[in-house]
């Protein structure tokens, strides 16, 4: 099965936010297939915090296949997720 | 007259001793990645507290801690203050960590053993020589008072408060138009351009 890859990783300051296909997940890290047809494995942490469509979510939630938004920290030679974002969202309410 | 020489001693030593510590300050440099040294830490905890006057530390809260309070109080923290001491008080934001001195984890009780009069005093007037701004008039004020009550509770926050907080944080432009990007890929599948940007 060709999986179609999407997404990029993004510069956020020290931040990155890695935009793909999760392609595998293990109990202490995710794979993600990007845009650039890359497999980007992110570690993640105690503290990683998971969204499903806007509500908190665990990693649990997470599936193989799943488009998914993860923002990481690089630290040493390792990608540490701070927040995976799942699922379908609404639009955030625009402030001000 | 035998008074003299041991204070001209005194004054010399005391004046060494300030040389000492000036030199030793400028040649650890200036840069805001530092944290404080012990001594820094505790001249400046020192001079807030003695600044603070008694009738100020000992101010009552004039306003209950109601839901509807602390509500207002939270968005108004996701809104002016989350950008330095994070939307759960940590101070763990990118800003805060490369200030000087950080902001504290204020749900540690370095500021939950504050009074309440206190933690107004220090939102209300600010501090010198930090990242911290005065808020407010020159007056009392009610947004400042509703803050110290949102602080006291931020021991207590729940992952679903702090979620409601986010959208309520300043963003930029460019950081906005990321969300909406991120936001269509999860929904539509629609895969944004390569994009990179650096934010400071």
């Amino acid at each position: 099965m060709v999986v179609l890859a999407a997404g990029a990783a993004f510069a956020h300051g020290k931040e990155q936010h890695v935009m793909g296909r999760v392609t595998a997940i293990t109990d202490s890290s995710i794979t993600v297939q990007t845009k650039a047809d890359e497999p980007v494995t992110v570690y993640t942490m105690a503290e990683t915090k998971y969204e499903k469509s806007g509500t908190v979510a665990s990693m649990k939630d997470l599936k193989v296949g799943d488009r998914v938004v993860i923002h990481a920290e690089k630290m040493g030679d390792k990608l540490m997720a701070n927040e995976g974002h799942f699922g379908v969202v609404a639009k955030t309410p625009q402030q001000r | 007259m035998r008074k003299r020489p041991l204070l001209l001693s005194i004054t010399a030593a005391s004046v060494a001793v300030a040389a000492a510590f000036g030199w030793m300050t400028i040649r650890r440099g200036f840069s805001a990645r530092d944290n404080p040294s012990a001594m820094e830490v505790y001249v400046a905890k020192t001079a807030r507290k003695l600044s603070i006057p008694a009738s100020e530390r000992d101010a009552k809260n004039p306003f209950p801690p109601t839901p509807e309070v602390l509500s207002e109080a939270r968005a108004h923290f996701a809104d002016h203050c989350a950008t330095c001491h994070g939307n759960d008080g940590s101070g763990k934001t990118e800003i805060g960590q490369n200030l000087y001195p950080k902001p504290p984890d204020m749900r540690q009780s370095e500021t939950q053993n504050l009074t309440d009069g206190q933690i107004y005093y220090i939102i209300h007037n600010g501090i010198r020589l930090t990242g911290m701004p005065a808020w407010g008039g020159p007056g009392e004020d009610d947004d400042s008072w509703k803050l110290v009550l949102f602080i006291r509770h931020l021991p207590q926050m729940t992952p679903q408060e702090m979620k409601e907080m986010e959208p309520l944080n300043p963003k930029s432009a460019a950081e906005r138009s990321e969300e909406e990007d991120e936001q269509r890929f999860l929904n539509e599948g629609k895969t944004p351009e390569m994009k990179m940007r650096m934010h400071h």
